[in-house]
């Protein structure tokens, strides 16, 4: 009977209640935490000293402000550049996105987005496969719109993700060709750049084009967020970072990465 | 353990859940989905992508999904909503049969609130609380926490009983829109926004919108 209470004060108590994320380190920002997923995770100004860096695979436990509550390694993870990233050209490849001709059929992409993808699913598996899944059925060639958001963005709003990322079509809207962003999970239809950004960048700021992941990495924090448009095989930030660092350009997508995002992202 | 201490966690248990108030009246003010002549199919499954709404009030997106399956005499509802804000979840069927957006800000304030969201979603049709069967048995019971998952079971003739009596509509699911609200305790939110009911803003404000589609294959 005592353990009966207890377990409702436990369920009851938000104190108590914690939200677990395990993930590798893409870098420590101050006093943010990236993860390769996605999130971050706040370190507190009473901590000091956290023994946490860059590749390590880690599972943190977080409070409903994203405030580090403890964390625990789990192993050594590979380093960015051991990982298998499957670049394989030298010179830029020849990557034109299918222009879709009309809004109408932009609308019918975005309606036909597999829907049962995982509650806790990350948006890299969900866009390759959306976008994976449209060139199975119809052969249209898309891009990755990646969006990442600043340290002093994060801290401002206490934002709970340093990037995201959606696939974009090239769409003919009466004459005019304009790049839509399909977020199936977060918005209701596709949206021009600046209208997806703004669901994420309160401001309504702009973000900044740029090709280089560097130039966000190193940002003097005067940007909310930046904005790289890739082409559709482009599934992480890493290999955006690798491209930058090798020359190497990813100019196809296999059929295990898809695998891979489908058992990850989605109910099979 | 002693009464005192038994005492005292039923009444946190009960604050917790039944903080809100209800929202009966017929009203209505936004999209009719259909004809209340129209009559409820009898049997599928209709699904609705929870999106996020007012997205500005947390650096969270809220979302989820709404499944309702009608097989045969029951009605089956579940919900499921992954937030970060661990309050109660007040969760209902709206008459209407769109979302509301940026243009139904009538008073400009940056918000959609209780009352702007239901002039563009409807007024409520159904509680999704406590117990389906009737408005009055599910007691504003609805469910909390950050992540939540919702399921529920009635009876179609008794919740459609309930619906034609309540409202004058028949139960016709599809299209109709799904709205969740509750924000976290501490989100400031501008005094410019309606409140009904006695709910206080952080509870009333629509975090999570969707719109019930006929599902085109079980799973």
């Amino acid at each position: 009977m005592r353990q009966f209470f207890y377990l409702i004060l436990f369920t009851l108590s938000p104190a108590i209640m914690a939200e677990t994320i395990e993930s590798k380190v893409y870098e420590v920002d101050g006093r943010i935490i990236k993860f390769e997923n996605g999130r971050v995770a706040f370190i507190d100004k009473n901590n000091t000293q956290i023994d946490i860096e860059k590749n390590d695979l880690i599972k943190a436990r977080i409070d409903e402000n994203s405030s580090l509550i403890s964390f625990q390694k789990i192993a050594a993870a590979l380093s960015l550049k051991n990982k298998v990233i499957y670049h394989s050209e030298f010179t830029p490849p020849l990557f034109e996105p299918t222009i879709i001709p009309n809004i109408q059929e932009a609308a019918a992409i975005f309606n036909r987005s597999n829907p049962f993808y995982k509650r806790i699913s990350e948006c890299t598996d969900r866009a390759h496969v959306w976008a994976n899944d449209e060139f199975k059925h119809s052969g249209i060639k898309s891009m990755k719109a990646f969006i990442f958001f600043t340290a002093s963005y994060i801290n401002s709003v206490r934002f709970k993700w340093w990037f995201h990322v959606a696939p974009m079509y090239r769409v003919n809207h009466s004459g005019e060709i304009i790049d839509l962003v399909m977020d199936y999970r977060y918005t209701d239809r596709p949206m021009t750049v600046k209208e997806w950004s703004d669901q994420f960048v309160y401001t309504k700021r702009s973000c900044k084009v740029t090709t280089k992941f560097s130039e966000y990495d190193v940002n003097p924090q005067t940007e909310n967020c930046y904005l790289i448009f890739e082409s559709m095989h482009y599934k992480i930030p890493g290999e955006i970072h690798e491209q930058e660092l090798s020359g190497r350009y990813k100019s196809e997508t296999s059929d295990s990465e898809i695998r891979a995002s489908m058992r990850f992202g989605f109910q099979l | 353990m002693s009464q005192s201490l038994l005492s005292v966690l039923l009444i946190m248990f009960f604050s917790i859940f039944a903080a809100c108030g209800k929202d009966n009246s017929d009203n209505s003010l936004g999209v009719i989905a259909s004809s209340p002549l129209d009559e409820q199919a009898p049997e599928g499954t209709f699904r609705a992508i929870l999106r996020p709404m007012n997205n500005q009030l947390s650096g969270f997106l809220p979302t989820g999904t709404a499944e309702i399956t009608i097989s045969a005499e029951n009605v089956k509802v579940q919900t499921l909503l992954d937030d970060d804000a661990k309050v109660t979840h007040i969760q209902k069927i709206q008459k209407g049969t769109r979302c509301p957006n940026l243009s139904d800000d009538l008073n400009n304030d940056g918000l959609i609130d209780m009352d702007e969201a239901y002039k563009a979603s409807g007024e409520a049709l159904i509680p999704l609380d406590d117990d389906l069967n009737e408005a009055d048995l599910g007691s504003d019971i609805y469910p909390a926490g950050s992540g939540f998952t919702y399921t529920k079971n009635a009876s179609l003739s008794r919740l459609e009983n309930d619906v034609r009596r309540r409202t004058g509509e028949n139960l016709n699911l599809e299209g109709r829109v799904v709205l969740i609200h509750g924000a976290a305790r501490g989100t400031k939110i501008p005094s410019t926004i309606s409140l009904r009911e006695g709910l206080f803003p952080q509870a009333s404000i629509p975090v999570a919108c969707g719109v019930l589609v006929r599902s085109g294959f079980n799973r």
